[in-house]
């Protein structure tokens, strides 16, 4: 199963918050929408569900359009929402039904999603009761509900302790293993880089980076050496690039025209005994950081 | 149109549970049994003031005279009002009436019998007893007069005793009748409109206070919520003023503690057309003004900035209330009260008043029904756009400039 975000164009006015934005997720690997606040992330997201209209482009599911997004897709917004006062398990009916369920079919998926987070004896209880970590549960439970075949979750982990995180992490992961797509948006780089296969960076309304996390990294060029060696090598190091001690080795941090294959030669050639060398990757904060700053261009 | 069902139902349901809704239908109720059952509890008291016979249910027993006043009139007068006690006699001293009248009803000081004078006890809402004295003593006059031009004395009584049998036909419909029913129809519109009308903005605001509504977008579509929560808000509406008229009615036979009651007859004024318009406006009325509420309640991020938003469309109404009651009271109909009748922000009020102060033909209630029915038809496609714009809007409160653009984006901006 796979989502194709096709072209996708939204003005609103004179401010163009989309331009040609497209991607594909695919079924069991967990796509990160990542970008600047304003990049247009919510709005794609809203085109996504149906919310908002695209002044062109196609959202398909297998190459079809969404027959129903609203049952089609599960949502978990940035800002939590639920009825205050209203108590969970009849707000969760309430939910299912408006995405398809009959009567007995919501209870039913009701009780059972609510025991699969383990958090039924809420049942009955109101949200404002409950702690911060317990309503997001409830909030994922409610994106849930129906089983959808897309799970958009906008900042799914915050305000979360790390044993909250952690669980709804393995949920998430758990969903996205049966066979659906997840689509996730989140400022917190460690937890995308730890769950999501597939990236896509969007910058002021264009997609800036895109593709498997690994082959992005890869695709980077790196700039950072780990050496590891029997003997001092800083002096050679230091022809290629600044350097820095770290864990019993150095880091070069090679200048512009410098080249990782140059300085193992000359490491090589010096005599000295290589115990480890390592080109460091950039990590996903730092590609965040090189596609959505200032500098960064499209792919 | 399922879901606009689902939605329809819960909105009905909580809106039946909700705490506003609970406290209005219990001191409506509360209002209805206590001016239904008062008059049960004022006719049991223990005062036993029966109403005199012949003296149309005035409570009056016993009459001072001054001691100066005109003897052979004063027995007249006991004569002619045999139910009246005339036997103390009191100063001529007027500065002790106020003390002496805690005593007696009525003090007369009586010249002759065309010259005298009555004092009586001023107390809220006292009605005047001197009308008795007056028919008394112009009846002794007349007859001392006929006495002295020859007639005999019980020729002169006989003369000026002569009664008529006379009885009074209305023929026609009975406009007074029906303006009182009328007057309480547009009373109970009125409020019922406004105050459901605000609960739909209410229960939107909150709901985007709550980020609820972004939730509920991705659920439904904006239709589909808009018209399920107002219908749902209108139909709980109309089940508790349908509780109210029901349980006024039944309050009302009790305490009339007979077969016909002032009800009964005040109802005997209502056709059954006016109880089919009185339904077509209330529901076109409120679903007017509800429509155009849920969208203004979309339009703000909070329940505290609603009060001045919502108050456009209450202005509004609220000056077509003023127009029909102003109306109601003088009793004519001005080509304002004409125009507000069609107007469909006032026919709901207007209209009833126009009703009971003239017969207005059929043809006119319906065209006016029609302009009010295409006016809610408008709304709720401004509604949807005001729903679909305001609910992913968040900032500051928006301005008439803000909401006239949201009325005229394309769908889906």
């Amino acid at each position: 199963m796979t989502l194709t975000v096709r072209d996708i164009y939204k003005s609103f006015g004179d401010i163009k918050a989309l331009c040609g934005v497209g991607f594909e997720a695919s079924a069991g690997h967990p796509l990160g929408l990542l970008g600047r606040n304003g990049a247009g992330k919510t709005t794609l997201m809203r085109i996504i569900m149906d919310i908002l209209k695209a002044d062109s482009g196609e959202i398909l599911l297998d190459g079809k359009p969404l027959a129903d997004a609203r049952t089609a897709i599960g949502y978990l917004p940035e800002e939590r929402g639920l009825y205050r006062t209203s108590r969970i398990g009849e707000q969760l009916i309430y939910f299912a039904r408006l995405r398809g369920m009959d009567a007995a079919r919501a209870k039913q998926a009701v009780s059972d999603t609510l025991s699969r987070f383990g958090i039924e004896e809420y049942i009955n209880r109101t949200p404002e009761t409950l702690s911060k970590g317990n309503q997001q549960r409830v909030q994922l439970a409610l994106a849930m509900i129906n089983r959808p075949e897309i799970l958009i979750l906008d900042e799914p982990f915050s305000g979360l302790d790390p044993i909250g995180t952690a669980q709804l992490k393995e949920i998430i992961r758990d969903y996205a293993a049966q066979g659906h797509i997840v689509i996730f948006s989140s400022h917190q780089m460690p937890v995308v880089e730890d769950f999501c296969e597939d990236i896509v960076i969007i910058k002021s309304g264009r997609v800036v980076t895109k593709g498997h996390l690994n082959d992005i990294r890869n695709s980077y060029h790196s700039s950072r050496v780990f050496i590891r060696a029997c003997g001092d090598i800083s002096a050679i190091a230091q022809k290629h690039g600044d350097v820095s001690a770290k864990n019993g080795g150095i880091v070069c941090a090679l200048s512009n025209d410098a080249d990782a294959n140059e300085l193992l030669a000359d490491l090589s050639s010096s005599g000295t005994q290589i115990t480890h060398f390592e080109i460091i990757r950039p990590s996903l904060e730092e590609i965040f950081i090189s596609s959505s700053g200032e500098g960064g261009n499209a792919q | 149109m399922n879901r606009f069902f689902i939605v329809f139902s819960r909105e009905l349901r909580e809106t039946l549970r909700s705490k506003p809704f609970i406290i209005i239908s219990a001191i409506m109720a509360l209002c209805l049994a206590a001016i239904a059952l008062l008059p049960l509890f004022g006719a049991s008291d223990g005062e036993k003031n029966e109403p005199v016979s012949g003296a149309d249910n005035i409570y009056i027993h016993n009459c001072a005279v001054s001691e100066n006043s005109d003897r052979e009139t004063v027995e007249k007068l006991a004569e002619a009002l045999p139910y009246i006690s005339f036997s103390a006699a009191v100063t001529d001293d007027t500065s002790q009436y106020e003390a002496l009248l805690e005593k007696y009803d009525a003090i007369l000081v009586v010249r002759s019998a065309g010259d005298y004078d009555c004092y009586e006890k001023l107390s809220l809402g006292a009605q005047s007893i001197k009308y008795l004295f007056d028919d008394a003593l112009t009846s002794i006059c007349r007859t001392d007069s006929l006495v002295q031009l020859g007639v005999s004395y019980a020729d002169a009584q006989s003369v000026l005793s002569a009664n008529i049998s006379g009885r009074s036909f209305f023929v026609g419909e009975n406009l007074f009748g029906k303006m009182i029913c009328n007057y309480v129809l547009v009373m109970l519109m009125f409020i019922s409109i406004a105050l459901y009308g605000q609960m739909v903005a209410t229960r939107v605001a909150s709901e985007k206070g709550s980020r609820t509504m972004e939730l509920l977008a991705t659920s439904a579509s904006v239709r589909e919520l808009l018209y399920g929560k107002v219908l749902g808000v209108g139909a709980a509406g109309l089940i508790q003023i349908s509780v109210f008229i029901v349980s006024a009615v039944f309050l009302l036979n009790i305490s009339s503690g007979s077969g016909i009651s002032t009800i009964a007859a005040l109802a005997a004024n209502i056709t059954a057309a006016d109880i089919v318009f009185a339904c077509a406006y209330f529901i076109l009325g409120f679903l007017l003004m509800a429509f155009l509420f849920g969208g203004l309640g979309a339009m703000v991020d909070q329940l505290e900035d609603l009060s001045g938003i919502a108050n456009i469309p209450v202005y509004i109404f609220m000056a077509g209330y003023l127009i029909a009651v102003f109306s109601t009271g003088s009793g004519s109909v001005s080509p304002l009260m004409v125009f507000a009748s069609y107007f469909p922000f006032w026919s709901p009020v207007t209209m009833f008043s126009r009703m009971s102060a003239e017969n207005v033909a059929n043809w006119e209630v319906i065209v006016s029904l029609a302009i009010l029915l295409a006016s809610c038809l408008l709304a709720a496609r401004v509604s949807v756009k005001l729903y679909a714009s305001g609910m992913l809007r968040y900032g500051k409160a928006p301005g008439i400039k803000a909401i006239l653009k949201s009325i005229n984006q394309k769908k889906g901006n």
